[in-house]
């Protein structure tokens, strides 16, 4: 289409009746000369294009960053963990479990909230075990205490049989339940389904 | 069964061991009726217990601030305080009062709820679960919790 656009010329050539045939160097001058517009045109539309390209794309990719990504609050849960060992006996530890010493409500006074204790061995365990996130984290805070830590070697020999479906998350916010267990003593608990 | 009033950031944690509690009552002694009113007294018992050991701790307690010991929870009350005294005792109101001790089903063996014949109560050799025996008591549980009552003085 570009190469059959009609080529004005001057009308004082030599050419005559001929002018409106465009000649070939008249032609490619003013070919050059016309096309020049155009070309600016073309790499606006161009630049355009990929710029709507950049912003088709950026979104999709994040989107997809978020969903693959794991959780900010147990990747800050576990390197919580990570950054809580502590020697005992040193001036910014307790005595009684390496938990840096820091205020009880550290929400209200607007300093750091102390660290997590200590969860090695077991936590490994756990996660080895559980590969659902929101169970890990229950199961996580359940290792701290005594009576948590005789639940959570009863749910871990459990699922070491019986595989980690003894305990799936369930949708029963209809019925305002917590958690259920059924006659066979599987655990389900309130949550969206995975 | 635990009945949902509010969802502190523990409160699942606390959900997770009130069912441990009867599902090793389930599998372990085959007592298989946990929808009871004191299944669930022993079974709150051992959820607050633990939230006051979590709340205990300072970096949990913090994350809680709102926390409130005597809610969700049957620890340190008697069946008949818990059951007629407390807002968590009441919301178990409609439950049958007890299990039947002397029913044992498939004792030592574990179903999931998709197991049709399992649910309906097992056909000769449909439905007889998984074999999990030794089953870890854990918690240190017993039968006769399930109609104690006063768990503490039980325990002590």
């Amino acid at each position: 289409m570009w190469n059959l656009r009609h080529v004005s010329v001057s009308t004082t050539t030599d050419y005559g009746n001929d002018t409106r045939r465009p000649a070939p160097a008249v032609s490619a001058t003013h070919a050059a000369h016309t096309r020049r517009p155009h070309t600016v045109l073309r790499k606006v539309l161009l630049l355009l294009a990929l710029l709507l390209a950049l912003l088709t794309v950026l979104p999709i990719a994040c989107a997809a960053y978020t969903l693959t990504a794991p959780s900010v609050s147990f990747l800050h849960r576990f390197s919580a963990m990570g950054s809580q060992q502590c020697p005992r006996g040193t001036d910014d530890c307790t005595d009684d479990g390496g938990a840096p010493i820091g205020p009880s409500h550290g929400v209200d006074t607007g300093l750091p909230a102390p660290a997590a204790p200590p969860c090695e061995e077991i936590c490994e365990r756990i996660q080895r075990t559980y590969h659902d996130e929101r169970t890990q984290a229950l199961l996580v805070a359940l290792a701290q205490t005594p009576t948590g830590q005789g639940a959570v070697a009863y749910l871990l020999t459990m699922s070491d049989r019986l595989g980690e479906g003894f305990i799936t998350w369930q949708d029963m916010g209809k019925d305002g339940n917590a958690g259920e267990n059924n006659a066979g003593g599987y655990i389900q608990l309130m949550g969206t389904s995975s | 069964m635990l009945t949902r009033r509010d969802l502190g950031p523990y409160f699942l944690a606390g959900t997770l061991v009130h069912e441990s509690v009867e599902s090793y009552f389930d599998i372990g002694e085959g007592i298989r009726g946990m929808g009871t009113r004191h299944a669930d007294y022993v079974a709150q018992w051992f959820a607050g217990k633990f939230a006051r050991e979590l709340h205990a701790l300072r970096y949990y307690d913090a994350q809680d601030p709102f926390y409130a010991p005597s809610e969700n929870s049957a620890y340190g009350l008697s069946y008949s305080v818990w059951l007629n005294d407390t807002e968590d005792g009441r919301l178990y109101e409609n439950s049958p009062e007890n299990c039947d001790l002397h029913v044992v089903d498939r004792k030592g063996r574990a179903w999931p709820p998709s197991d049709w014949w399992a649910e309906q109560g097992g056909y000769w050799f449909l439905g007889q679960g998984t074999d999990v025996t030794p089953v870890p008591n854990t918690l240190g549980l017993s039968t006769a919790m399930l109609v104690a009552d006063d768990l503490g003085a039980s325990l002590s």
